[in-house]
């Protein structure tokens, strides 16, 4: 027999709020609405939206910071932003997932920051890729990952250089050699061509 | 920053290649200006595709359940420090001693029934976060309204949740109705507006009624239905 009362007691009011207030079987709730419950304190919605994006969110920090155990601290710790401060997000400033995964990008960044003196663990190169987004996500990664494919081969590696390995303009300059102008309007052009890539 | 350096610079803005000092008159032109930001959010919407283009690898299973604790022990010390802010050294740690022993004392009278509510709540949680399970919304069945809503899990994990008032002496009793059948079978009674339970296959319809304590063998009063 379960214990219906303790049961109860364990549903806050949020998630109360939150179940009342899902749609019907032909619908998703989408980013924007688990981000207003995750905004009014629901974990179920948090976990819903974790089951979702976690994915995606631990690859980049992965591959930002290169080493699996400090790629699950970045994940923890954008999760643990997102709680805080999903009541920050405007929809007019972008995606749910572009917000959260600019986060990401900042927290890695700073964290292979920190190490980048220290020797990290190497990633191993035949740990599993697993897919475990839904239809929708993954077809527009699939989409994203053809865009970047088509773009010119050094358009690729400026913008690679730049987000992934968190270089300046000036350092990836006196790397590669490539003039800072150059690096300037590779970056702009590139991301206009990924977009309309992306879009086709 | 004219608009011309700006529009230079918002690519590298947004992939997060500025040098600091640019940064800084990038945000300086960026505040009170809509049109810029409409540009840099423009822009970041095209870096998160080069995020998306990453090959994906699995987040270790274990760490869902680290955030969860990490959350809870997030949303203790916010709901502490407004307590214990200003407070003296003293005070503060002999109350807390204080409060640290009567929890202690109560977790141990509730142990069991918390180690209960945790296997529910396991269950619920897998049950909403699994993509095949179906939301169905239960009706009134005199005027439509909606007054909650019915999870149906693959594995026929049932979870119904609604949000309607129970009078005194009075407890709600689920019901599912068979494919084909019109005689209701009792699926037990609650006080609660909650309810985790497994369902036979072939149930059609779900519904809640409202009846004396102990329950009925039919349903007295029908609340609310939800067909599946």
């Amino acid at each position: 027999m379960f214990c219906w009362q303790t049961f109860q007691q364990r549903i806050s009011p949020p998630d109360r709020r939150f179940l009342s207030q899902m749609p019907n079987a032909s619908q998703t709730m989408s980013d924007e609405q688990l981000l207003a419950a995750i905004a009014g304190q629901s974990q179920i919605a948090l976990e819903m939206l974790y089951d979702r994006h976690a994915g995606v969110v631990y690859s980049l920090a992965r591959k930002i910071v290169r080493s699996p155990r400090d790629a699950e601290e970045v994940l923890q710790d954008v999760f643990l932003r997102v709680w805080t401060r999903a009541g920050d997000y405007n929809a007019l400033k972008g995606k749910p997932l572009t917000w959260m995964l600019t986060i990401t990008h900042h927290l890695a960044i700073d964290l292979y920051r920190r190490n980048s003196l220290r020797q990290t663990e190497l990633l191993e190169e035949n740990s599993p890729q697993i897919s475990l987004e839904a239809d929708v996500v993954a077809l527009e990664r699939i989409a994203a990952q053809n865009a970047l494919q088509k773009l010119e081969p050094s358009d690729r590696l400026v913008l690679e250089a730049l987000y992934f390995e968190g270089l300046s303009q000036s350092q990836l300059s006196s790397r590669t050699g490539i003039p800072l102008g150059t690096i300037k309007s590779k970056a702009r052009t590139a991301l206009q061509q990924l977009k309309k890539f992306f879009d086709e | 920053m004219t608009d011309p350096d700006f529009q230079e610079l918002v690519a590298l803005c947004a992939l997060g290649a500025l040098e600091p000092a640019q940064m800084a008159r990038v945000e300086a032109h960026l505040k009170n200006n809509p049109q810029a930001q409409a540009i840099l959010f423009n822009h970041l919407e095209s870096v998160a595709l080069l995020a998306q283009a990453v090959p994906i690898h699995a987040p270790p299973p274990n760490l869902k359940s680290k955030l969860a604790r990490r959350i809870r022990s997030h949303q203790k010390l916010s709901f502490l420090a407004p307590v214990w802010f200003g407070k003296s050294f003293w005070t503060s740690s002999v109350a807390t001693v204080f409060v640290f022993g009567l929890m202690l004392s109560v977790v141990g009278l509730q142990h069991t029934q918390t180690l209960q509510a945790n296997r529910q709540m396991r269950r619920l949680e897998a049950l909403l976060a699994a993509s095949q399970t179906k939301v169905f919304l239960m009706q009134s069945l005199s005027n439509q309204a909606v007054v909650g809503r019915v999870f149906l899990a693959a594995d026929r994990q049932l979870f119904i949740s609604h949000t309607m008032g129970l009078e005194k002496a009075k407890t709600w009793q689920a019901w599912y109705i068979k494919k084909g059948q019109s005689t209701p079978i009792s699926l037990g009674t609650t006080a609660d507006s909650h309810l985790l339970i497994r369902l036979s296959d072939d149930a059609a319809v779900v519904a809640v009624s409202e009846e004396p304590l102990g329950g009925s063998k039919l349903p007295t009063l029908i609340r609310g239905v939800a067909k599946l």
